[in-house]
């Protein structure tokens, strides 16, 4: 049997770190609205984060917990489902990570050269 | 043949019993609600009815119940961070080796004092070879002590809910300065009753007690000293040293320190044995020395952040 590219285990990790730093974000901001995990993931998953359900319903619960969310069990066509929703905290630090990111991605572009020039040496 | 809501049932029942009993049912019900959706989308986009291949493949996807409680669950108490193991390795195996060492002189004398090398060791392995234990078991009570007081003063992180780094608490004054001031103000505070605990019964320890003037004088100002050490240890391990009240305490101890060792060493006799009373005194003496270093980087960094 070959063994692994080194370059491929490497971007894998590297990727999957990049993708958690970003996750937070990502399911704080679909969550101005009350959503259940599954339409959730849905949600996301349509716009291009697609998210393991063993990663994304644990950390709505951690989310919970850190008082970033609020649930309720609803019963809206079908089954009874939790529905979370941004806490007045959760807005708060949605808020904050938003500004974060857009100073981390003007950051990096310039640091990468331009958009239009990473994004052309990325294809 | 069991149904696909079987094996959904019996993966829900897997990851529920690995799950604390307080939020078990809770979760429980909600990854039933959402294994169910999922499998319905699964079955839509298939467009044919969910049968147990499908809901097997979900289930595998959706990992295996140990992972998947282990994610549900908070995160542990990292006692020792990765980053400060190497510290905590070396503190202990130091501690156990000299103890371990110190174990083996007296082993030595008692052979060459008549004991037969046999009872000698097995004297020593059931003395000082298993009590040097001890240390590492001490440094382990404090590391706890130190993380569990990291986790009051910082929750979880929101990302990952994983407990990394020392969250401010100063790791090693915590968990190896700290123990040490104990265990030093223990050993001054009565040396004889200190010594008599570490060695065979029928060694004599009476070579480790202090002159009268010592203990009624010198001793409870040493003491003192000491004890005042410990706390502020306790308070920057807490709260860091950033604080300048901290910092100019901490002078002020060291200031009072070098005055008190200083007075033991000059002010005469510390132990009724004379070797032990020399060896004593310049031991002292080498920590008056190290505390003269101290104040001086103390003071020259308190200058710095004056400016």
């Amino acid at each position: 049997m070959a063994p692994a590219d080194p370059i491929v285990n490497i971007r894998g990790k590297v990727e999957q770190e990049l993708r958690r730093g970003v996750v937070v974000l990502a399911v704080l901001s679909q969550l101005r609205t009350p959503q259940y995990g599954y339409s959730l993931r849905q949600a996301l998953s349509a716009q291009g984060m697609a998210i393991e359900e063993g990663t994304l319903y644990p950390l709505l619960r951690r989310l919970e917990a850190q008082g970033l969310l609020a649930s309720e069990w609803r019963i809206e066509d079908g089954p009874p489902r939790r529905y979370y929703v941004l806490s007045k905290a959760g807005a708060q630090l949605q808020r904050n990570l938003t500004a974060s990111w857009a100073n981390l991605v003007e950051t990096m572009d310039g640091i990468l050269g331009g958009r239009s020039s990473w994004l052309a040496r990325a294809k | 043949m069991v149904g696909p809501r079987e094996v959904i049932e019996s993966y829900i029942a897997d990851i529920a019993e690995r799950l604390p009993l307080k939020s078990r049912a809770d979760i429980a019900c909600e990854l039933h609600a959402l294994l169910t959706d999922g499998l319905r989308g699964r079955s839509k986009s298939a467009r044919r009815p969910a049968d147990e291949t499908m809901a097997r493949q979900l289930v595998s996807e959706f990992g295996r119940p140990d992972d998947v409680a282990a994610r549900y669950r908070p995160a542990g108490l990292t006692i020792v961070p990765p980053e400060q193991s190497g510290v905590f390795l070396t503190a202990a195996m130091v501690g156990v080796a000299v103890q371990w060492a110190i174990g083996l002189a007296v082993a030595l004398v008692r052979i060459q004092a008549g004991t037969p090398v046999p009872t000698a060791l097995s004297e020593w392995f059931v003395s000082w070879g298993i009590a040097a234990l001890w240390w590492p078991g001490l440094l382990l009570a404090c590391a706890a002590a130190a993380a569990w007081l990291a986790r009051r003063r910082s929750p979880d992180s929101v990302a990952d809910g994983s407990t990394t780094g020392s969250h401010g608490v100063n790791w090693t004054i915590a968990c190896i300065g700290l123990p040490l001031a104990v265990v030093c103000t223990l050993f001054y505070a009565a040396p004889d009753w200190f010594v008599g605990q570490v060695v065979p019964a029928d060694v004599d320890t009476r070579w480790a007690t202090y002159t009268e003037e010592f203990r009624a004088l010198r001793l409870p100002a040493l003491l003192v000293a000491m004890i005042g050490n410990a706390a502020v240890l306790a308070l920057i391990a807490i709260k860091g040293s950033g604080s300048r009240a901290v910092r100019r305490l901490g002078i002020g101890l060291v200031l009072g320190g070098i005055a008190i060792m200083t007075w033991c060493v000059v002010g005469g006799a510390m132990f009724v044995l004379e070797p032990v009373d020399t060896i004593a005194r310049v031991v002292l003496a080498l920590f008056v020395f190290f505390a003269l270093i101290d104040l001086a980087k103390r003071v020259a960094r308190e200058a710095i952040f004056s400016r």
